[in-house]
């Protein structure tokens, strides 16, 4: 199913074009979230503010375009929206406590660790390699579709995520 | 590694899922607001009213219990009136030739852009960021604003059998319809909307609806039919041209030209679309259209809606709305016996050729399922792609998509296409491609379809009997233009084992699950007809074992999960060991393992300020996979808690002493500003002693709770590291000015600069005299971080906390740093972010997350300069935001006005 007809189907209320359409793109949007916040916590939060967003203005989106680019699109302006609230860069250390059984601890250890290195990398490239970084590789989307959102040609694109590649792997060198 | 491996190893460094409840939530959701809105669209004519006052109801439930309470000095009104009239009132009067124009189906009024007299309060303030839509075809109206909406309805009936309708909203988000037959509407916005009967003209007396704010007065209603509303006349300039034959130069009269929106994604697509089809046109390399008449050798759909439509006169002149705020929009002309002709963008005045059209083919039908049972699905969701060349143009490629009608119902003029490929495709359906000799000629051509929106069946056990309670999982392929991930979707078999499962896809997999059973799981499962599964029972088998720490030691009350490895099932059986640390389970379903030991952490992270343990706590994590045969034991698993590294130390207060029952807890820190996630707790012994045992590699943090403060530990390996807290103390107080003002409600955060590289950091604010205060700060240097929220502006310092008190009066600095673009101007409104690069003393790479390097942001009026206020001395990036070339440069900030140059 493309994304005009999911898009008419929600206009019309239907909830299993909605449970398909998140089935279809939760993954891509949540990798995403994750990589541009390095934050689980606040990629549950991002997915949950795109996705709902998404309802809350499907009245008023353009359905000629595709749902994963305004997807993550919506997930990056949320996300600096968070941002500049002073709370969400500051919030003091024991703010939560959420006990998680040890098995799960410790996988999540790892992986946490290097999320949160892999994503203060992508964070250090210059700002449009990095975003190139992150719609590629945890948004899933295409050259093309990446040039349509950032405005710029698709061999530049291109030349783009390749230089970050080169780059990103110097910063990881030890990690990797 | 390759770049190839590189990439791969990228992808997998994100999580692949949220956590476990969040998917139900957004689902949850996400469905109630469906629900809401499948409830607003029903054509009944009080449903949105009621739907609308349930909202109210459930709102106002709220807002009357907080001190806001816009209703507290509500007039009553009428028998007809739903709820009370809020506070402030105006009115938009209909639009004239809006009402007039059947094929305007929507009208749109753009928050902010909305100033007419018609209207009293400018919509901006009514609406910040939201759209008012008016969709005339249902005569509904629908409401939609950024937050969340209260929404108030009152209907007053007047003498002439007009009906004035009266919404109020306040704050926020929310779907209203006003279902009135055939009364047309028009819309206004704030807190009173009043919908009038624009086809009656006269005024009416409006009065009856109080305002409650001195500055809004009632006023009346004028409703005037013969006049268009001065919105559009104002905002809106005209588009003019003309429509000729391009073979004769011909005008051609009654072309309906209009616009259609266009999405031209990337170098390559264009993607015409309206509401009943879309047309791609593709080309491998590049396609320039602008300025070009685009040919489309078929007719989309002779019926289309286009969105704004004039019809050409007999002279072949047009005249229509330029549309605003449209990045990529083509101008579409439409005439019989012509092909339609797409234009980018004409000249204001130019003309809009067409040339003549000769029909040779068209093809309908209409779609039937291959049992000949009425299909399942939506006619929506199917679509006949047709792929084409197009004529003079061979390297592009176009398709056309076409939407089924209800009746599943299929009619496409191709033109002068010969060679077309047509793919039927279907949300639940397998893809069909057809020839184009099957749809050579005007027949109606019924095409055997392969049902995939359902899989039905029966479970049994081997003796026929049905199987209730039976999980079906169902994995099938999604299907989107972007995406090729699955769908998982599941259900339960009923009383007498019927299963229906929801599959929006072809199948993949099917799985089943049933205590007492054996696992099923299918690959191969036939499409359009039920699936029946036969389970065979299964014997279990037993587990026996033990948990012991390095030392061999048995570890009581620890936690052992026996987690059974299976393709979409993954089952847990949870345990617990004795006091001699073993543990056993007799009833497993066959099948491989992994065993997973792990001390009991609840009682570790109890929330109890006296948690039992004493000095250590165990964190480890030990694992080991068995296999469990049917019928059989499995014996003499141990599991070893050993490995990790400890964090350790003594927690000594400021005269050295040694101090029990301090509560120290180690965490994993999100130094991102997320949750940080608790790993274990425990209390100081009698020595003042504590340790971590078994802790994984990674950044860690040890925070003491009395002092509220925390060391970082990177662990590694399975070594000790040493994490001494306490110390002594000291309190730190301040007050903040900008010039002899204070500052209030500001942001100060301290974070200790450690000598082995921990950031400790605090928080706190400025009350409205700029005063802050830190009590039991450990002593020490640390950086002063202190955001204005009003100006958006970050200070930094370094101080030394070395005595029982610190007292700082800190005077923000009022200069003022320009940066100057003018060697290169940018356009207004553009924005410069000045980030941290460097101040002496200040270690930076402890300063992680990016965000703590932004400092200050500033927008440009003038495309020419930025202006600053406020930066402390320091080494800082300027950049400019959604500039392409990027534009940077690092300055030197001193104590004093100065200005710099970015080229």
């Amino acid at each position: 199913m493309d994304d005009t007809t999911w898009i008419r189907a929600l206009r019309r209320g239907d909830a299993n074009a909605f449970e398909a359409l998140y089935g279809a793109y939760r993954q891509q949007v949540y990798r995403y979230a994750c990589s541009v916040s390095g934050s689980a916590a606040s990629a549950d939060d991002l997915l949950q503010e795109a996705f709902l967003g998404l309802l809350r203005n499907i009245d008023r989106i353009d359905e000629t375009r595709p749902l994963l680019p305004y997807l993550l699109q919506s997930v990056k302006h949320r996300h600096v929206d968070r941002l500049r609230s002073f709370e969400e860069r500051r919030r003091p250390l024991p703010a939560t406590d959420r006990t998680t059984d040890p098995e799960e601890v410790t996988s999540q250890m790892e992986r946490d660790e290097s999320r949160v290195i892999v994503s203060d990398a992508i964070a250090a490239l210059a700002e449009p390699q990095g975003e190139v970084v992150r719609l590629k590789v945890y948004g899933g989307l295409t050259y093309d579709a990446i040039a349509a959102q950032l405005a710029v040609p698709a061999a530049t694109i291109r030349n783009r995520y390749r230089a970050a590649l080169n780059h990103l792997r110097q910063l990881l060198g030890r990690s990797v | 590694m390759s770049e190839r491996d590189f990439e791969g190893w990228l992808e997998k460094q994100m999580p692949d899922t949220p956590s476990p409840d969040v998917d139900a939530k957004i689902l949850a959701a996400g469905k109630a607001m469906l629900a809401n809105r499948r409830a607003a669209t029903q054509p009944s004519r009080w449903r949105g009213l009621a739907q609308a006052a349930a909202i109210l109801l459930a709102i106002t439930g709220g807002l009357l219990l907080s001190p806001w309470n816009p209703w507290r000095d509500a007039p009553t009104v009428e028998t007809q009136r739903i709820a009370a009239a809020g506070n402030g009132s105006f009115q938009v009067t209909a639009d004239a030739s809006y009402e007039t124009d059947p094929l305007s189906s929507w009208l749109r009024l753009e928050a902010g852009a909305c100033t007419a007299e018609a209207v009293d309060v400018p919509l901006e303030t009514a609406f910040p960021g939201g759209i008012l839509r008016v969709e005339r075809g249902r005569g509904s109206v629908q409401l939609f604003t950024e937050k969340e909406a209260v929404v108030e309805i009152t209907k007053k009936k007047f003498k002439r059998g007009s009906v004035v309708v009266v919404l109020t909203l306040a704050l926020g988000w929310g779907v209203v319809e006003l279902n009135d037959g055939s009364q047309p509407l028009a819309v206004g916005a704030e807190r009173v909307l009043v919908v009038e009967p624009a086809a009656v003209a006269g005024e009416f007396d409006v009065q009856d609806v109080k305002a409650n704010t001195e500055s809004a007065a009632p006023s009346n209603v004028a409703v005037a039919p013969s006049e268009p509303a001065s919105v559009e006349d104002e905002a809106t300039p005209k588009f003019r041209g003309r429509v000729v034959d391009l073979a004769t130069g011909e005008p051609i009269a009654g072309a309906r030209v209009g616009w259609v929106n266009v999405w031209v994604p990337g170098a390559g697509a264009i993607i015409v679309s309206h509401p009943k089809s879309q047309v791609f046109v593709g080309h491998p390399t590049s396609l320039v259209i602008d300025e070009e008449l685009v040919q489309l050798p078929f007719t989309p759909d002779p019926l289309m809606k286009l969105r704004v439509e004039a019809r050409t006169d007999d002279e072949g002149f047009y005249e229509l709305p330029r549309e605003r705020e449209k990045e990529a929009e083509f101008l579409i002309v439409v005439a019989d016996g012509y092909q339609p002709g797409f234009l980018r963008e004409a000249p204001p005045e130019g003309e809009t050729p067409v040339s003549a059209l000769q029909v040779k083919r068209r093809v309908f039908g209409q779609v039937v399922a291959a049992s000949g049972e009425e299909l399942r699905g939506e006619a929506m969701r199917m679509t006949l792609r047709v792929v084409f060349d197009l004529p003079g143009h061979p390297d592009w490629q176009g398709s056309l998509v076409v939407y089924l009608e209800d009746d599943f119902s299929f009619d496409v003029d191709l033109g002068d296409v010969d060679d077309v490929k047509f793919t039927l495709s279907a949300a639940s359906y397998e893809d069909l491609e057809l020839s184009t000799s099957l749809l050579a000629g005007d027949n109606d051509v019924r095409l055997p379809l392969v049902d995939h929106a359902y899989l039905a069946g029966k479970v049994t056990d081997e003796s026929g009997q049905p199987l209730a309670g039976v999980n079906v999982l169902v994995r099938s392929r999604a299907r989107s233009l972007f995406s090729r991930s699955m769908n998982h979707f599941s259900a339960t078999t009923n009383e007498a084992g019927q299963y229906l499962a929801t599959t929006y896809g072809p199948v993949i997999e099917v799985t089943t699950e049933k205590e007492g059973y054996a696992t099923g799981e299918f690959t191969k499962v036939p499409a359009g007809k039920p699936f029946d599964i036969t389970l065979r029972p299964t014997e279990n088998g037993a587990l026996r074992g033990l948990v012991v720490d390095s030392r061999g030691n048995p570890i009581a009350n620890a936690n052992v999960r026996a987690i059974r490895n299976g393709v979409g099932v993954i089952r847990a059986f949870v345990l617990r060991t004795d006091d001699t640390g073993a543990f056993s389970a007799s009833d497993l379903p066959p099948g491989k393992y992994r065993v997973v030991a792990s001390p009991d952490m609840e009682a570790q992270q109890t929330d109890s300020p006296f948690p039992e343990e004493i000095g250590v706590v165990h964190i480890g994590v030990e694992q080991e996979e068995v296999v469990i045969s049917a019928g059989a034991e499995t014996a003499g698993v141990e599991l070893r808690i050993a490995g990790g590294a400890i964090v350790m130390g003594t927690y000594r207060d400021e005269d050295g002493a040694p101090r029990k029952n301090e509560r120290i807890a180690l965490y994993r820190p999100d130094l991102l500003g997320g949750d940080h996630q608790r790993v274990a707790a425990l209390v100081t012994d009698g020595e003042g002693h504590y340790a971590f045992h078994g802790v994984p590699s990674g950044t860690f943090a040890v925070y003491v709770e009395g002092l509220g403060n925390y060391k970082l530990v990177k662990v590694k390996g399975t070594g000790e590291h040493i994490v001494d807290v306490g110390g002594a103390t000291s309190v730190f107080r301040g007050r903040l000015f900008r010039g002899s003002e204070p500052v209030a409600r500001a942001a100060v955060a301290i974070g200790r600069i450690e000598e082995g590289g921990g950031l400790d950091t605090r928080i706190g604010g400025t009350d409205d005299d700029g005063r802050f205060s830190f009590e039991r700060v450990a002593r020490g240097r640390y950086v002063l971080h202190i955001t204005d929220k009003q100006t958006d502006t970050v200070l930094l310092d370094i101080i030394d906390v070395t005595k029982d008190e610190r007292e700082l009066e800190i005077d923000w600095p009022t200069t003022v740093t320009t940066i100057d673009v003018s060697a290169s101007p940018v356009p207004a409104g553009t924005e410069l972010l000045l980030e941290l690069v460097d101040i002496p003393g200040i270690p930076i790479a402890q300063l992680v997350p990016a965000s703590y390097l932004r400092i200050a942001k500033a927008t440009t009026e003038d495309g020419a300069t930025f202006e600053l206020t406020g930066i402390s001395p320091g080494h800082y990036r300027a950049s400019l935001l959604g500039v392409e070339p990027a534009r940077s440069v690092e300055i030197r900030v001193q104590r004093r006005n100065a200005t710099f140059t970015l080229d």
